[in-house]
Formats: C-alpha cells, structure tokens, sequence
C-alpha cells in the first residue's frame, strides 16, 4: 500500500482539479509571456540603437509589465486557494499540520509555476519575436537574465501569492471551514488605508518634483515614474474602498434596469475585495496602456513639430532605407557644387570623452558646417550667436545645466584622433533631434574624427534656384551611388513620421497583449467567482430568476467591475504617460498629448470586453443545475 | 495508548467548567456557559439539544479544533486546553478520530489513501489488523481504489468512520453523521459506529438531533443554552423525544 505523502496530496490534486490548473496555469502563462515579451521587445530594439527615448520607454514598460504580471498570478492563485478553504481545513481537521498544509499548496503553486512559466517564456518569445519580424524586419535578440528573468517571476510569484493565501487559509478556524461557512469578506482595513497613505504622500511629492522642476532628464524622469508607480500601488491597496465610490454612483442607475441590475450592483458591492482585485488588474494593464498612448502620442506630435522645426532646408539626401552612415565628406562636397545650392548641413555624431574644470564623463558631440546652420538646420540659441561657432564650441541647454556650463567656460574634448584638445563654451543652444549635445565645427572636428560619414545631408539652396533643377543636379551628384535618393523637405518629414510610426507599432504591439491579458485576466476571476457562488446562483434560480436574468446579472456585474478599472486605469496611465513624455521629450507635464478619443474608444471597449469576458461564466452559471447548486458541500 | 481492549476502565475524555463566548463585551454569545462532563472510556455518548444549544461548539472544543474561552478539556488525562497549534494538531491526528456531516473525504485520494491519511502523514504504519477488522466491518474491500465523488452519500460516511476509526484513537467525535443520509444508510452507519463501541471498546461522543439515532447510544446528555441540562441511560427514541419536548417547552 503506497503511503500518502504531501507530495502525493499535492501532485493529485493538481491533476485533479484540470479546470482550476488551467487557470492557474493560464495565468502563470499570460503573466510571463508577458514579462518574456516585453524583456524581449526591450533587449532587441536597445540593440539596434534606436532613439534612448524608445529604450527607457520600453524600459519602464518592463517594469511595469513584471508588477502586471506578478499581479494576474496573485491574483488567480488567492482565488484558487480560497476556493479550497474548506478541502484545507479538513485536512487540517484530520491532522496535517500547518507546515505540511503550507508544503502542499506550495509545491502545487511551485509546479504550475514551473510550468506555466516555461510556458508562458515561449509564448512572449513567440510573439515578440513575431511583432520584431512583422514590425521591424528584425530578430529578436536572445539574453539569458532576459529569459530566466520571467522564470524568476513566475515561481516567486505562484510561491508568495501561495504562501500568502495558505496563511490565510491556515487563519480561518477549521470549523468554519468544515461547515462551509466562508470567512466574511473582510472590510477595508484601515491597516490598507495607513499603508496606502504611506505610499501615497512619497509618491505623490515625488512625481509633483520631478513635474515642476527644470531640471528634468532621464534620473529624474525614472524617479517621477517611481513617483507614479507608488501612487498606483497606493490605489491598489486601497482600491477596496476605492471601488465604492463608483459603484455607488453607478448602482442607481443600474437598479432601473429591475432586479437583475440590483442584483448585479449588489454582488460587485458585497465583497469589496474579490471586485477590487479585478479591477485592479484591468487598472494596473490599462495605466499601461493609456501611459503608452499618451507617451506615444506626444512622441509623434514632438518629432514632427521637433525635426519641422529644425529643417530648413529644402532638399535631403540620404539612404533610401534610411539605414546606416553612408554620406561621405567627398559626396557632401559633391553637393555643395551642384548649380542652385546654397550650403549643405551633414551633422556627424560622436560620444566623446569630455572634461569639464574637474568633471570628466562622456558626451555626444555633433560635428556641422557653421555656413549651413541657419539656411539648412536651425538652431535655436539660448545665449550666444550660431556664429561664435568659429570661436569655440556650442553646448546645449541640457548640457550646460548638468555640468553647469556657460559661455566663456573651458572645455577638453578627447579627439579619437589628436588626443585632447581645449576649447572654449562660446554659446548655449536649444537641443533639437539632428543637432545636441557639444556642437564643434566641421573644420575643427572632421580631420580628428575616426568615423566621418553622415546620415543625412540637408541642402539648402539659394532663393532664386529652381528647385527642380537643383534636385535634378543632385541626383546627378549621386548617380554613381544608388542606394542614395534626394527627397523634399515634406517627404523627408514624412519618413521621420513613419519610423515613428513604426515605434509606435511596437508599442502598440505590446498594448494589444497588455489588453487580451487584462479581458483574460477579467474571465478568469469571473469564472471563479462564479464556481465560488454555485449555491448562491442557485438558490436566485430557485427563487425564480430565468436564466436569461443570470446571464444579465454576470454580464452587468463584469461590465460595471471593467468600467471601474478602466477609469481608475486611465487616471493612472495619465500620470505614467505624462512623466514619460516628459522625461524622454524634455517638455512640461502638460504638454503630454492626450489621445481623447481612442481612450474614450479603450474605455467602450474595455466595457464591452466586460461583457464578452463574462460569456463563458455567465453561461456556466446560467447552466448550473438548481438542486445540484444547492444540495452540494 | 490504543484502547482497543472492550471496556478499559478510566475516563477517555472530560470537560471542568467549559466556556466559550464568541465575540466581546456586551455584545458576546455564551455558546458554553459552564459544562462539566465525562467520557468514560469504551462508551457511546450522544449528545442532544435544540440547535443553537452549543452542542457542536462542545465537539469542537473537545476536539481542539476551537479553543474555550474558559475551562479545560482532558483526553487521556491529558489537559489540551494550553496547547499550541502543533500540538493540537498532533493531538487530532494521533488521538482523535473526526466524522463530520459532509465532506468529509478529500476527493484526490481513494477509499483507502482516505482512511489512511491521518496515519501517512504522521509517518507511522498503520495498524494492519485492526484496519483489516474496520474494513471487514465497513464492507466496502471491493471498492478501495474508488475515489469520493464514486461514492453514495452512505458509503462515503462509511469511509469516513473508518479513518476515524483506523488509527485507533482515544475518542470518535461525530458531528451529525446521519445529518446527510437517509434512513437506511443512516441506521447502517450508526449499526457500524454501535459495533466499534461493542466489538473494538472505542469511546464515541455523536453530536446529533435526531432521537432515533441517539437511542442507539449508550447514554444522552441533553443540552440548553449553553448547560447541561440532563442525561439519560439506556435510551429509547420515544424517551429522548419525549425529553426534548420537555426542553423546547422550557425554552419557551
């Protein structure tokens, strides 16, 4: 006769219980794809050296994407254990102790979070990876702490969210359980309230710093997202009590719509918990969502007002892929001759070591022509003349506020060719996206630069040229390379519009995960929740409730708890998505472009997911045999 | 520390002036309000009262599965009321056998992984003749591989009073064992706890309001608002019934 162990309870009960491994095991799954994928998009487009606006975005959003993820866990695996109070305290009753209750719902929690957590890093990978391809054309880049990372996540959260509910499960008296009495839903605490004010007020002074200080840069952006960050979890925890509020407000309307209605307020009401940590889910990914489409948005509206600004010129030679340095000193020369220009801009990009009095620390360096700023690329000065280029170097704002730089300061630029050499701060200049950094003439930089080539080359032309004469003498100019086009200033922009498009199809990419993870995750605790209530559904059968009202009843109740996590949710996304923008883009907080419609469009949606979320709970519960759903336990 | 000798003397389990008051202050409900009893040892012992009588609250404190606000338990001499949770634990799983009302089986495990389980997961082998005797008398050898759910309510109870039983412990506490069943498996089930009492000496204390079951006792004690109110040997269903009349008339 085998001997039952720990390990045996806990291994049958996995197989046991297929539906509730599937959820657990969904939600393992949907949280570390989630994380995979994110850690994916991040390590892959870091690499390919796009703009760092992008990388700490994504950066963030990994962040956010583990406290998403970790947080669908939890939030199924309390459920689930829960629902079990009664099968715990009867084997607390017959004699296993506390540890060995608390070893098999961990090695339960362990083995689904193994599972699904390998699961759940070949699904992000896939779709990641997809996404890039589709997107980008790329390949995903592979990195061990990437992949182990989500592994971590997974078991960690599937242990502790465990560990937590067996302690509660371990709390509730084995009478109670045994009688199948449920533990009354506990009431917001004023514990959650202390700790929610905690993380509230340092939260919130922070974020309030980093919107209002001029020194905004990307430390100071990641400490007012943290600021963020904080205040969201201060809404978590007491979104409990949180939740009332709007469901008070939208219970009266609700109850016209007869007893189903009633029933359904009632039900999102009763248990203020098991609703908050619904809406918290759909909360935590729409903060996301809405945080991304705002930051998205103003990136958009920035680059084009940015780069519009700063062309002046009329013409643009550059890669018809708009890949890769391929502009040499020779070809831009070739340019300058062409009948009808008048100068040509080619800005080349280095990072040099800089020193600045006793500051030594690496910066970008922008090399231009000095003849070409003004007709070809503006520049915006904040003290100084674009002219006192000739003098020394420029410095942007950013620059000369970080290391407390202003003209007449002295400045050691190390040369990849030359060594150091000094210079002089002859002006400070607004950074704009082709020009920032320190600025040092062409003259002065190219013979010591290692690497001289150019992205683009912007060719102003003189006011009375013809300018399809001059375009046509340009792609003249570059016949012999074939990879070059010649575009105007409205197609140029247009392309600089697309490759932010295509970030922003990235981002999108990942919002529409963050969305099918949140109406999964909404389904999820539904079906549980409705499992949970068996008898109470029946006896409402009983009483005389169609099945059509029951089906209304979850619809309604879904609905309203998605409607609640939406408006919390954009709230949130607005504090994220502004520090972003504002962060990556150096403007005010309030220069965030705020996308109105498609979140108005998120928020309809998002209630009507509700409703589709409830479909196969509402179904489940509409079937529930009467007598069965009294009679059982 | 078996008693599987019919008839040891002694006392198996005794309660001194019980309390327990469930909530605080003003607003707190005595559901014991005083109960000295006895257990003697290879007897069974039912215990009546109208509901809301705290005849459960009783099992459960004798059991270490609540804790008294006032008084002491003893099983086998042994004071429980100072222990702490791995104790208790110990204690039910060693001493005590349990048979609830319902759901009493865990649902992953078989016939017989259920009846062993107090005994598997506290290492020890379980006793191979006297769970061959329990198992003779439960009548279900054909169906030890079967799980719960494949079960009828009666045999499921069986199952039940056999794990209780297996481990041979110093006390059986039932708690509406027949609550759940129909007339006949009700009568089988109790004709089965009457021949663990008779054949084996285990003590057994069945909490339950229906008079025909607990005329099949050896003795009733008849619980009131929290106090012993009465006793009665050698019952009949009609004396119990016609005792309980009396107590629903002084409630009232």
């Amino acid at each position: 006769m085998g001997r039952v162990t720990v390990r045996t309870l806990a291994l049958r009960a996995l197989a046991a219980h297929r539906a509730r491994l599937a959820m657990t095991l969904a939600a393992v799954v949907l949280g570390t794809a989630f994380v995979a994928g994110a850690l994916c998009f991040t390590d892959s487009t870091g690499r390919a050296g796009d703009a760092p606006a992008l990388r700490n975005a994504l950066l963030g959003f990994a962040a956010i994407a583990v406290l998403v993820g970790a947080f669908v866990i939890a939030n199924t695996f309390t459920m689930l254990v829960g629902q079990r109070t009664r099968e715990l305290a009867l084997l607390r009753a017959v004699g296993l102790s506390r540890r060995q209750v608390r070893r098999m719902v961990l090695g339960e929690a362990a083995a689904a979070g193994l599972l699904g957590g390998l699961a759940g890093i070949a699904a992000g990978w896939g779709f990641a990876a997809l996404a890039l391809r589709v997107l980008d054309g790329a390949a995903p880049v592979v990195r061990w702490p990437s992949l182990l990372a989500p592994l971590a996540v997974a078991l960690a959260v599937t242990s502790l969210s465990a560990l937590a509910a067996a302690r509660r499960a371990a709390r509730t008296p084995p009478v109670a359980g045994l009688r199948g009495e449920a533990a009354p839903p506990p009431r917001a605490s004023r514990r959650r309230a202390a700790a929610a004010a905690i993380l509230a007020v340092p939260g919130a002074a922070v974020y309030g710093y980093a919107a209002v200080t001029d020194r905004i840069d990307e430390q100071v952006g990641l400490v007012g997202l943290g600021g963020a960050a904080l205040c969201i979890v201060a809404v978590v925890v007491s979104a409990p009590a949180l939740c009332q509020l709007p469901l008070a407000l939208l219970s009266a309307p609700l109850a016209r719509l007869g007893p189903a209605g009633r029933l359904a307020a009632g039900n999102a009401r009763r248990d203020p918990r098991r609703t908050a940590a619904t809406a918290s889910a759909l909360m935590i990914s729409l903060s996301v969502v809405t945080g991304l489409a705002i930051f998205g948005h103003s990136l958009e509206r920035h680059t084009v007002a940015g780069v519009g600004r700063e062309v002046a010129a009329q013409l643009v030679v550059e890669p018809a892929d708009r890949r890769g340095a391929a502009i040499s000193q020779a070809t831009v020369e070739r340019l300058a001759e062409v009948a009808g220009v008048r100068a040509v801009a080619a800005p080349r990009y280095a990072s040099l070591p800089l020193r600045a009095g006793p500051l030594s620390t690496r910066a970008s360096v922008t090399v231009a022509d000095p003849a070409a700023l003004g007709p070809a690329l503006r520049l915006t000065m904040v003290s100084g003349r674009v002219e006192d280029l000739a003098d020394g170097v420029l410095v942007d704002a950013d620059l000369a506020r970080r290391y407390g730089l202003s003209v007449g300061d002295r400045l050691g630029i190390g040369w990849p060719a030359g060594g150091e050499r000094e210079t002089t701060v002859a002006g400070v200049y607004r950074p704009g996206r082709l020009i920032s950094g320190v600025l040092v003439a062409q003259s002065v930089a190219l013979p010591r630069l290692a690497e001289a080539n150019a992205f683009a080359a912007f060719v102003a032309l003189d006011p009375a040229a013809d300018q399809a004469a001059a375009r046509a003498g340009l792609e003249r100019a570059v016949a012999d390379r074939p990879e070059l086009v010649v575009r105007s200033r409205a197609a140029y922009l247009e392309a600089e519009l697309r490759g932010a498009d295509r970030i922003l199809g990235l981002l999108y990419a990942l919002l529409a995960l963050a969305v099918v993870i949140g109406v999964l995750g909404v389904a999820n605790t539904l079906t549980l929740s409705v499992t949970e209530r068996t008898r109470e559904l029946g006896l409402l059968r009983a009483l005389g409730l169609t099945r059509r009202q029951l089906r209304t009843v979850i619809r309604v109740e879904s609905a309203l708890i998605a409607l609640v996590g939406g408006v919390l949710g954009i709230a949130g996304g607005y504090l994220l998505g502004a520090m972003f923008q504002r962060a990556a883009l150096r403007t005010g907080l309030l220069e965030a472009a705020v996308p109105v419609g498609q979140l108005l469009a998120a928020l309809a949606g998002l209630a009507a997911a509700g409703v589709l979320a409830a479909a196969w709970p509402a179904r489940r519960a509409a079937r529930a045999d009467v007598l069965a759903a009294i009679a059982s336990g | 520390m078996t008693t599987t000798t019919p008839a040891a003397p002694g006392v198996a389990v005794s309660a001194t002036g019980l309390v327990k008051v469930y909530g605080e202050g003003e607003t707190g409900v005595a559901a014991l309000d005083g109960v000295d009893v006895t257990f003697p040892r290879g007897r069974f012992t039912a215990v009546m009262g109208p509901s809301g009588s705290g005849k459960s609250t009783l099992l459960h404190c004798l059991a270490g599965l609540d804790r008294p606000t006032g008084g002491r338990v003893e099983i086998g001499g042994q004071d429980i009321t100072g222990m702490d949770d791995d104790q208790l634990t110990r204690l039910r799983r060693d001493r005590i056998g349990f048979v609830f009302q319902a759901y009493n089986l865990v649902p992953t495990l078989n016939v017989l992984e259920n009846i062993t389980l107090p005994m598997d997961v506290a290492g020890r082998e379980p006793d191979r003749e006297l769970l061959a005797a329990i198992l003779d008398v439960v009548g279900l050898g054909d169906r030890l591989g079967h799980r719960p759910a494949q079960l009828s309510g009666g045999q499921q109870q069986r199952v039940a009073c056999a794990r209780a039983l297996a481990s041979g412990p110093e006390v059986v506490l039932a708690d509406e064992p027949t609550g759940n069943l129909d007339s006949r498996s009700g009568a089988e089930l109790l004709g089965f706890l009457r021949r663990a009492a008779d054949e084996l000496g285990q003590t057994i204390v069945m909490v339950t309001h229906d008079p025909t079951a607990a005329s099949r006792a050896d003795r009733v004690l008849f619980l009131a608002d929290g106090r012993l109110v009465g006793e009665l040997s050698a019952p009949t269903p009609e004396r119990v019934l016609e005792r309980m009349r009396r107590l629903d008339g002084r409630r009232s």
